[in-house]
């Protein structure tokens, strides 16, 4: 009679304990989906953030189902298996945006580095460049030209610094370009004067 | 009694039947999940997505992925319930409608990509004749540093242009390719601004009447006279009021300006005389032909400018203007002086005497290099 008396409340305990939502692995899994976003998921991983806002979704219509039904049958345990999925979605999202980030980053840091040398050789080949009457090379031009290609570096360094990766590979490429013709303007100048001499 | 109770089973029975089978469809509907629909409504929302919904179809996705939610919870909610309770007639309608949208999101994103590619691509063109043209002029009109800035600035913006074209952000594209041209369009304002004495009537009407009063003097004694026209670079020889040959000349590298002081590396416009003839053993140019300037007029204009301060104090007049030979290059090299080719020089010179007439003018309004820019620009619309 004593085991009877107990049985009863502790399986009343049971069905109530299993009946609530799994809170913290929800919020989990939100949580991870904020991350997924702060880390530019949108731009970097778009397909992987949609994945993990589906799967997110899900996790709230199966809450919401148990929700609607009979507290004493309610089932929490699909809900649980779903959060875990939506975290693990939501996870994969932020790690493919920062490795696709990083991929960005690498690459305009490359340009960058790039960029700077050739601005340093161009500099250095306009300080040497043929000058006085005869020569094709305007150098006031030519410099007008670096100092054009010195700014865009800047404004590329800037967007790097701001991590507009992409904008700063976009600057950067440009700045390679200019310098290469100014380069290419000196190495004329060069070879006319050779020519003559 | 007993076969009654048979009859009564077996009309129950068969009744039974004929309701399940005649409800049997309704019931069906109403509680079979609706996977197929299911299915092609998140792969419509999938094929919005990857169209680019996102960017080019926003507020279209958001409605279409916000009732793929709504249905997936309300199928969910028919899921949990009692198999003869369940009704997933609202779900399908959800799921129909999400399928909908999102298909129009699909065509929507794809139009808008579309146009945004295309104007993108239109801008990109018109930028790239836009830098195109302002690089010809200012090979033809030397830029000073703002307008060199101009269209280094409308170089680079074309080549991000291009760059976010190709990376598929068409829409940033077109702002690139929007800058580029207004670059390359105040660049060539600038040449425009800057070589203006070359198109000015006046100007012009000034420079014809040198030629005119220089051409009639030469009939008049029936000697040699030279006219230098800087926009065609040619050098024009006249005997007897007679032009009979005209040479390929280059000229001083600042090829806008009037010579206003020493070491501005401009040609003087005016009228001048031989003053000196120098062989080959006295030139560093082959033979040369010596120029009066400064002559009076050129002083009178320098001292009036150094009165206004146009020039500094310690400016000086400059001098030593020759024709001389190392020229036809092409370019415009000299710092201030006419060079002609060896060839050309040796047939000139012995036909000059000293106090030959020479007037060098800027144009005479039929054309050149800096005048042929200008009106090139004027027709392809980009001088404002």
């Amino acid at each position: 009679m004593k085991t009877k008396q107990m049985i009863i409340p502790l399986a009343l305990a049971l069905v109530t304990a299993c009946a609530k939502p799994p809170q913290a692995e929800v919020d989990a899994a939100r949580a991870a989906l904020d991350s997924a976003r702060t880390a530019e998921a949108a731009e970097y991983a778009p397909e992987s953030l949609a994945a993990a806002e589906d799967a997110l979704a899900a996790l709230d219509a199966e809450i919401q189902a148990q929700q609607g039904r009979f507290f004493l049958i309610r089932s929490y345990g699909e809900a649980q298996t779903k959060a875990a999925a939506a975290r693990e979605a939501a996870e994969k999202a932020a790690g493919d945006a920062a490795t696709a980030r990083e991929q960005v980053r690498v690459e305009s840091e490359g340009l960058l580095a790039q960029a700077s040398a050739q601005l340093t050789e161009a500099s250095s080949l306009l300080a040497v460049a043929p000058t006085g009457k005869g020569t094709a090379a305007d150098i006031a031009a030519l410099k007008a030209d670096l100092q054009a290609a010195t700014s865009t570096i800047k404004e590329a360094e800037q967007a790097y610094s701001a991590g507009q990766y992409k904008e700063a590979q976009a600057k950067a490429t440009a700045a390679i370009a200019t310098i290469g013709t100014v380069k290419q303007a000196i190495e004329s100048a060069r070879q006319m004067r050779e020519r003559r001499s | 009694m007993g076969w009654k109770w048979g009859f009564f089973t077996a009309a129950m029975v068969a009744l039974s039947v004929a309701t399940w089978a005649a409800g049997y469809p309704w019931l069906s509907e109403r509680i079979t999940p609706p996977h197929e629909s299911t299915s092609l409504a998140i792969e419509a929302v999938g094929a919005a997505r990857s169209a680019g919904a996102g960017t080019w179809a926003p507020a279209l996705l958001r409605e279409a992925e916000s009732n793929l939610r709504l249905s997936l919870a309300e199928r969910r909610r028919q899921e949990v319930r009692v198999i003869l309770l369940r009704n997933y007639a609202d779900a399908r309608a959800l799921l129909s409608l999400t399928q909908s949208q999102a298909d129009e999101a699909t065509r929507t994103a794809r139009l808008q990509r579309g146009l945004a590619e295309v104007e993108a691509s239109s801008s990109l063109s018109s930028a790239s004749l836009a830098v195109a043209s302002a690089e010809r002029m200012s090979r033809a009109i030397p830029l000073d540093a703002d307008g060199r800035r101009h269209l280094a600035r409308a170089r680079s913006a074309l080549i991000e242009a291009r760059y976010h074209r190709d990376n598929g952000d068409p829409r940033r594209a077109e702002e690139l390719s929007e800058e580029a041209l207004q670059q390359a369009q105040d660049a060539v304002t600038r040449a425009n601004t800057l070589a203006a004495r070359y198109v000015d009537e006046e100007q012009i009407r000034t420079w014809r009447r040198w030629i005119v009063e220089t051409v009639a003097a030469s009939k008049k004694t029936g000697g040699a006279a030279i006219v230098v026209n800087k926009d065609k670079h040619l050098v024009t020889l006249y005997l007897a009021g007679r032009a009979v040959r005209s040479y390929r000349a280059d000229m001083g590298r600042n090829k806008l300006n009037d010579k206003s002081r020493a070491g501005d590396l401009a040609t003087p416009e005016g009228r001048y005389k031989i003053i000196s003839k120098k062989g080959p053993n006295s030139s560093r140019y082959h033979r040369a032909l010596q120029l009066d300037y400064p002559n009076a007029a050129d002083l009178r204009r320098f001292e009036s400018a150094r009165r206004s301060g146009e020039l500094k104090n310690n400016a000086r007049p400059g001098g030593l203007i020759e024709i001389h030979g190392e020229g036809g290059r092409g370019i415009d090299w000299t710092d201030g002086c006419v060079a002609l080719s060896n060839k050309d020089m040796d047939d000139l010179y012995p036909r000059i005497q000293l106090g030959t007439p020479v007037t060098i003018v800027g144009g005479d309004g039929s054309g050149g290099v800096f005048s042929r820019a200008i009106q090139d620009a004027v027709e392809e619309n980009r001088i404002k």
